[in-house]
């Protein structure tokens, strides 16, 4: 398609012939003209077409021709640079490589005009997208903001559902454990209860206790009282057998005298004789009666000395029997004084199990306020998971919402 | 598939700053159109030329990877700018600013390439030439053509991403 044609100028030769040679170098010339001018022709008609690639090759010399072809083809190289240099500019441009600007050196006038306004057009575009990249970055930025407040939402929406989650399986496990703890406090009080009673009957066996004790109390003072009394009779049998004593040493004398006189009386009635007979028989009796007393008397020492040593003896053993009863008195006495305490003791068991009654009853009606509180937030965290989801649900929302304002803007 | 290059002579040529020099190659990347600025300033004529790999100006100075990512780029139907030093006829150098584009039919196949090259500032070359020379000395190190391209080529693209640039915004940031 672009073949190169010569254009061939000819020197001419002889003087004769000159004429002939000046006719035909014209012809020769007229015909390189026209062969020119087509050339020149197709040329500026493939231009007028929008191909700027044809050229007139072969141009020698320094003729108009060659001068007019130089001329063209530089017309043809100025536009050629134009239309390839501001189509990769403005494509450049496009493609956001605001850089690419026309280069101005070699072109001239109108060329140089409309490619300092291509590259002002340039300058602007890369100014706006400059301006609409910050304005990108920053709605980009808003977007990441907007999307990290919904994500925090989100997971300010999880947590405030974990939360409740765990708060409401507190709350359940709590409402067990209350219900767990009101039995158990039914059975603490049942147990208490049962103390009391059992403290009151541990009351009642010491008052028990108590009344034995001072009834042993009083039966020993009562014992000791029969003890000093008992003293006193051994005291006035002693007495008494000391009186006895005497009376029956008297008795024994006078027996012994009798006696005597019996054995005068009898000596005398022997000397008597027969007048004497009934005096002998009575001496004889006074004598035998004062033997029976002297033996009598002899029985009597013996009794009264066997009531003696019998009177001795019960004195020792109730010498015995009285300290064996003070012993007595001693325990008897402790005894009340350990009643004392445990009385005392019991009474604070029972103040205590009482107080821990009471206690008992207070905790039953925390527990059961407990558990109502339990079931209020049961209930009330029910709400808030509810409200935990609809939180998440529009954290979602916005999230979508700003993929999509995103997708948008980046498709722009 | 290299021409016979010149002996580099040291000597720089320049052109003036409202001057584009202008080549258009086929697909292979011989040379189909070269405009006058391009034949004054490398020394060719246009017969010279025409039908000439586009590489006799290939200057041995310019690291390979350079070219490699031109190709690539170009190739895969994008356009790349470069700095590049090039070598006259005469081996004089030049430097220029390249842009380089294909050129497509209207069912958008490639049916060449097109090259308008501007005069850089002399503060870009200033920061380009320690750049090119770090990849020359890179490729140097190597005897295989492939490694040192493949070497100077990451050393390349290590030194992009250490300032966090692509190629294209590197080019026009230099």
């Amino acid at each position: 398609m672009s073949s190169p044609s010569a254009l061939i100028v000819d020197n001419a030769h002889g003087p004769e012939e000159a004429a002939v040679d000046e006719q035909n170098a014209l012809r020769a010339e007229l015909a390189g003209h026209r062969q020119w001018m087509q050339r020149a022709l197709y040329v500026l008609e493939q231009a007028a077409q929008g191909n700027l690639e044809e050229r007139l090759l072969g141009c020698e010399g320094d003729s108009d021709l060659v001068r007019l072809s130089h001329a063209l083809n530089q017309t043809l190289d100025l536009t050629d640079a134009f239309v390839r240099e501001s189509g990769a500019a403005l494509d450049a441009a496009a493609h956001k490589k605001f850089y690419r600007k026309v280069l101005l050196r070699g072109l001239l006038g109108s060329f140089r005009h409309a490619a300092t306004l291509i590259n002002s057009a340039t300058d602007k575009m890369s100014v706006q997208s400059a301006a609409l990249a910050a304005s990108e970055a920053e709605q980009k930025q808003l977007a990441g903001i907007v999307a990290e407040v919904a994500s925090s939402v989100a997971s300010a929406a999880a947590t405030v559902e974990a939360t409740a989650q765990s708060l409401k399986q507190s709350a359940d496990s709590t409402a067990d454990q209350a219900s767990s703890v009101a039995t158990a406090s039914e059975v603490t009080s049942e147990i208490v209860q049962t103390v009391a009673a059992a403290t009151e009957e541990l009351s009642a066996t010491a008052a028990e206790i108590e009344r034995l004790a001072r009834r042993s109390a009083q039966i020993a003072e009562g014992a000791v009282l029969g003890v000093e009394r008992t003293n006193a009779t051994v005291g006035e049998l002693a007495t008494a057998q000391t009186k006895i004593g005497s009376v029956v040493k008297t008795i024994s004398e006078v027996a012994g005298q009798t006696n005597l006189l019996a054995l005068n009386a009898t000596i005398e009635a022997a000397r008597a004789g027969q007048a004497g007979k009934g005096f002998a028989v009575v001496a004889a009796e006074v004598k035998s009666l004062a033997q029976q007393t002297a033996s009598a008397t002899e029985s009597i020492h013996s009794e009264v000395s066997a009531v003696q040593s019998a009177a001795v003896a019960s004195g020792t053993a109730i010498v015995e029997i009285g300290k064996t009863i003070r012993g007595m008195d001693e325990v008897s006495k402790s005894i009340l004084l350990a009643i004392d305490e445990q009385r005392v003791a019991t009474r604070q068991i029972g103040e205590n199990i009482q107080q821990a009654a009471t206690a008992t009853r207070d905790v039953s009606r925390n527990i059961m306020g407990l558990n109502t509180a339990a079931q209020q937030t049961s209930g009330a965290v029910d709400g808030l998971l509810r409200a935990a989801g609809e939180l998440s649900g529009l954290g979602e929302t916005l999230k979508a919402s700003v993929q999509q304002l995103l997708q948008k803007s980046r498709v722009s | 598939m290299h021409a016979i290059a010149a002996t580099p002579t040291g000597v720089e040529r320049t052109f003036h700053e409202d001057e584009i020099i202008v080549t258009k190659t086929d697909v292979k990347g011989r040379i189909t159109y070269a405009n006058p600025v391009f034949l004054r300033v490398a020394g060719y004529t246009e017969k010279e030329v025409l039908g000439r790999p586009h590489n006799i100006i290939r200057h041995p100075d310019m690291p390979r990877c350079v070219f490699k990512l031109l190709w690539d780029t170009i190739e895969a139907k994008r356009e790349i700018f470069a700095y590049v030093l090039n070598l006259a006829k005469n081996g004089d150098h030049y430097w220029v600013f390249a842009h380089v584009t294909p050129t497509f039919d209207a069912q958008r196949n490639i049916v060449g390439y097109h090259s308008n090259r501007r005069l850089p500032t002399p503060e870009s070359v200033a920061a380009i030439k320690p750049v090119y020379r770090m990849l020359l000395e890179e490729e140097s190190r190597y005897s295989n053509k492939q490694d040192a391209m493949k070497a100077s080529t990451a050393l390349l693209l290590k030194t992009l991403a250490a300032k966090g640039l692509e190629y294209d915004e590197f080019a026009f940031a230099v």
